[in-house]
């Protein structure tokens, strides 16, 4: 949790929610758990304004409670990462847009909206919207809406809010299965399903058939008759961004193999990869490569275009297995061949190819020569730099040192006697990848809060 | 790593400024001005990557950025209060909040910890005592309040917690003694409870940015004072009459009677604060400008109702 992350935290906050929420985040966000009251005095803001932004900053799944250990009172924690993922959330619509159609992105953004929501609630809304630009009949609308909010759960796109854990019961839960079982089930769908019907415009409310419970919560309707429970109630979902994340990486994977071997490479490497998510229990980003992947069993994943016949497969796997980068790994013999996609491997080749990119774009691109030889030969003195790069001892010097002013390479002093004689000691110049991504990461971070915070003073100063 | 350290650790440029030396030349002088602001850069960065996916991308994000300002989770600052209270407050906010279908976001409160709730802190001591208990209720009052710190936000003591706040900020809600003291009693069993407890149909009501929750009188109840407090109590001597200072919440709008008896301590520690006894003793020293005897006499009214009221309402904590 570095400054810049910090910085760009803040500036994501106030952009989205107001400076009020952004106070209190930034506050939790530098303090750690805190209760109300500390996050009171530290802000200056009001308890009761305090409350308001803590409820907004759960609610989208950027603070966490849960109760002190002296069980007085309950402390309130930001992490980093979830307010940064509010950058991507365009790219989440985007890939749901790809996943699962126009439907898809609507729910999505509605989800992404809200924070959270009742699937009942999004597909009310959802289906408006569609209704206006699409001019459907409001029961076909709703069904393909539901049809495809049902498609992202189950493709877990979109996971179920865990309800706090407290002693006392949970209250009224209509849905009754899944809220209340100890083990909870993340993907679970409430059995009371296929009650949730959309009923058409508030136009069209009289109409409808009073056996259907009307599952809207409209907001305008909040007449003094009550509203009535929707029938999920309690049963929330949220967006799932890991499965995104996992998405975009294999998107990423697949564009590196076909840049690297050739496109029919490439579908080969997505029906692998979507063979892989199929197979494994445990769908964490954490995973280091997939679960092998017996050839015999390829036959249902591979794509029916490029029709690849036995020897072609074969060509292909061995051709991805071989290749520098290490796509793939060969595990096994048994089953026509195993192989399992080696995610370690594979993150660590775009790694090193994105920084290539950027030293090639820094600097010069016999900068890059020098970048990659050191990545390769891993530890190189000047001199054997500049036999090994073909080029003059003066302009490797300059290159060398201005690598070095920028972090990229690192010097290593090794002295041959006791007194440090430069004349007598070795200087070794190597590249510590891991680093050197962590600090590109944090001028990344740097740059996007500079431009967030460009963009907020432009707007004001032209308003 | 550890041999580098005197030299450079690394990061250090052994021959950097050797270089351009010439052997037997004097070295140039040190730089002693930070290194410029916006340096001038030898090599452009690429253009600007416009894929059709990258416009796409962009028109999301403005939509989001957009819809978020508008959204009821960006949270305004309330209006500016006149002082005054308008009849046509109530339906100005009616009215904006049928324009915008958003404005009565409900959170569900099962998702919440118990303590958000928007009434959740209006609890209040049920004491009780004829008035010669006042001084030494109200002392033990202030002083229980001091020592619990910041505890009790999950209501899970046992002996529920006197805090009650009197919003006053808000479009100039009064407190309602008689249905706050009932509601009070039921409240206070019913908050015995965990976080997730959603129970009493009262604060359920209340809308989540409600800003008129009792019902206006215009006749302010709480300025009613039957004279039991005034010079009988001078031997306490940290006594400081009906309303204590630390215990309004100071809101937005300046209005009320009641602030202007509030010394400036209140206001620290309404924002501040935790109260423990060290509060009490600054607002002491205060209190002696703000107050006037008459304003002993603007108290409360029915007997033994109002009594409770002054205790209450002395007993407010600002902070859980």
């Amino acid at each position: 949790m570095s400054k810049q992350q910090v910085r760009l935290a803040s500036l994501l906050l106030e952009e989205a929610f107001g400076d009020q929420v952004e106070a209190v985040g930034t506050y939790l966000l530098k303090n750690g758990g805190s209760n109300l009251g500390e996050i009171s005095k530290g802000t200056g803001l009001q308890i009761n304004k305090v409350k308001k932004c803590l409820v907004v900053l759960i609610q989208h799944q950027l603070a966490l409670f849960e109760p002190h250990s002296s069980g007085k009172y309950v402390l309130y924690s930001v992490s980093v990462e979830s307010v940064q993922l509010r950058g991507r959330f365009p790219r989440y619509i985007l890939a749901s847009r790809e996943l699962y159609g126009q439907i898809g992105e609507l729910i999505c953004e509605y989800i992404l909206h809200q924070g959270r929501t009742l699937m009942s609630q999004c597909i009310n809304r959802v289906a408006e919207r569609l209704e206006v630009t699409l001019g459907a009949a409001p029961a076909e609308v709703s069904k393909v809406v539901k049809t495809k909010f049902v498609g992202m759960v189950e493709g877990q796109y979109l996971t179920r809010v865990k309800p706090p854990s407290t002693e006392s019961a949970l209250g009224q839960v209509n849905s009754g299965d899944s809220a209340r079982t100890p083990i909870f089930g993340k993907f679970e769908l409430p059995s009371s399903l296929t009650a949730i019907k959309y009923t058409g415009n508030k136009r069209k409310r009289d109409e409808e058939d009073p056996g259907n419970q009307p599952s809207s919560k409209r907001a305008k309707k909040n007449t003094g008759e009550g509203e009535e429970k929707p029938v999920d109630d309690g049963v929330f979902w949220s967006v799932n961004f890991d499965n995104f994340h996992q998405h975009f990486q294999d998107k990423a994977i697949v564009s590196a193999v076909r840049e690297r071997v050739d496109e029919t490479a490439a579908c080969v490497m997505r029906s692998l990869l979507r063979m892989a998510i199929n197979l494994s229990q445990d769908k964490s980003l954490q995973t280091k490569s997939s679960p092998t992947l017996y050839k015999g069993r390829m036959a249902e994943y591979l794509p029916d275009k490029p029709k690849l016949s036995e020897m072609d497969l074969e060509h292909y796997l061995k051709a991805l297995t071989d290749d520098q980068a290490h796509f793939l790994s060969k595990e096994d013999d048994s089953g026509g061949g195993g192989y399992a996609v080696d995610y370690q491997q594979c993150a660590q080749g775009l790694c090193q190819a994105t920084v290539e990119g950027i030293v090639r774009e820094r600097f010069s691109s016999k900068c890059l020569r020098v970048f990659r030889l050191l990545l390769v030969k891993r530890v190189l003195e000047q001199k054997q730099v500049v036999d090994m790069a073909m080029i003059p001892s003066k302009e490797a010097r300059e290159l060398l040192y201005s690598l070095l002013a920028e972090n990229f390479i690192s010097l290593q002093e090794i002295p041959r006697t006791m007194d440090y004689a430069p004349s007598r000691t070795f200087y070794l110049f190597s590249v510590n990848l891991p680093s050197v991504a962590r600090l590109l990461l944090e001028r990344t971070y740097q740059a996007l809060g500079n431009i967030v915070s460009r963009r907020m003073f432009e707007m004001k100063t032209h308003k | 790593m550890s041999r580098g350290r005197g030299r450079g650790r690394g990061r250090g440029k052994p021959f950097a400024g050797l270089e351009s030396l010439l052997p037997g030349e004097p070295p140039p002088p040190p730089i002693l001005t930070p290194p410029p602001l916006f340096p001038p850069m030898e090599k452009r960065p690429l253009e600007l990557r416009k894929l059709p996916t990258d416009t796409e991308l962009l028109a999301l994000k403005e939509n989001l950025r957009l819809y978020m300002q508008q959204s009821p989770f960006a949270l305004k600052a309330g209006p500016e209060k006149q002082g005054i209270r308008r009849y046509s407050d109530k339906y100005i906010q009616l009215l904006e909040s049928e324009s915008n279908e958003f404005v009565s976001w409900r959170p569900d409160w099962r998702f919440f910890p118990g303590e958000l709730r928007p009434g959740s802190s209006k609890r209040r001591r049920v004491s009780s005592g004829p008035k010669p208990v006042v001084p030494s209720s109200r002392k033990r009052a202030r002083s229980s309040e001091g020592g619990r710190g910041g505890g009790g936000g999950a209501g899970k003591d046992s002996a529920p917690p006197g805090r009650k706040k009197v919003t006053f900020a808000d479009g100039g809600e009064r407190v309602d003694p008689l249905s706050d003291v009932d509601e009070s009693v039921t409240k206070e069993k019913g908050e015995e409870e965990g976080e997730g407890e959603e129970g009493e149909g009262e604060v359920e009501e209340e809308v989540y940015d409600e800003e008129v929750e009792e019902e206006d009188t215009d006749y302010n109840m709480s300025y009613f004072d039957n004279g039991e407090d005034y010079g009988g109590n001078e031997s306490d001597a940290l006594e400081e009459g009906p309303f204590e200072s630390g215990s309004m919440e100071v809101g937005e709008d300046g209005d009320m009677m009641v602030e202007d008896i509030m010394c400036e301590g209140a206001e620290a520690v309404a924002v501040g604060g935790g109260r423990d006894g060290l509060d009490i003793s600054s607002c002491d020293e205060e209190v002696p400008v703000y107050y006037s005897p008459h304003q002993h006499q603007v108290s409360v009214g029915v007997a033994g109702m109002m009594v409770k009221l002054v205790r209450i309402v002395r007993s407010v904590e600002v902070t859980p």
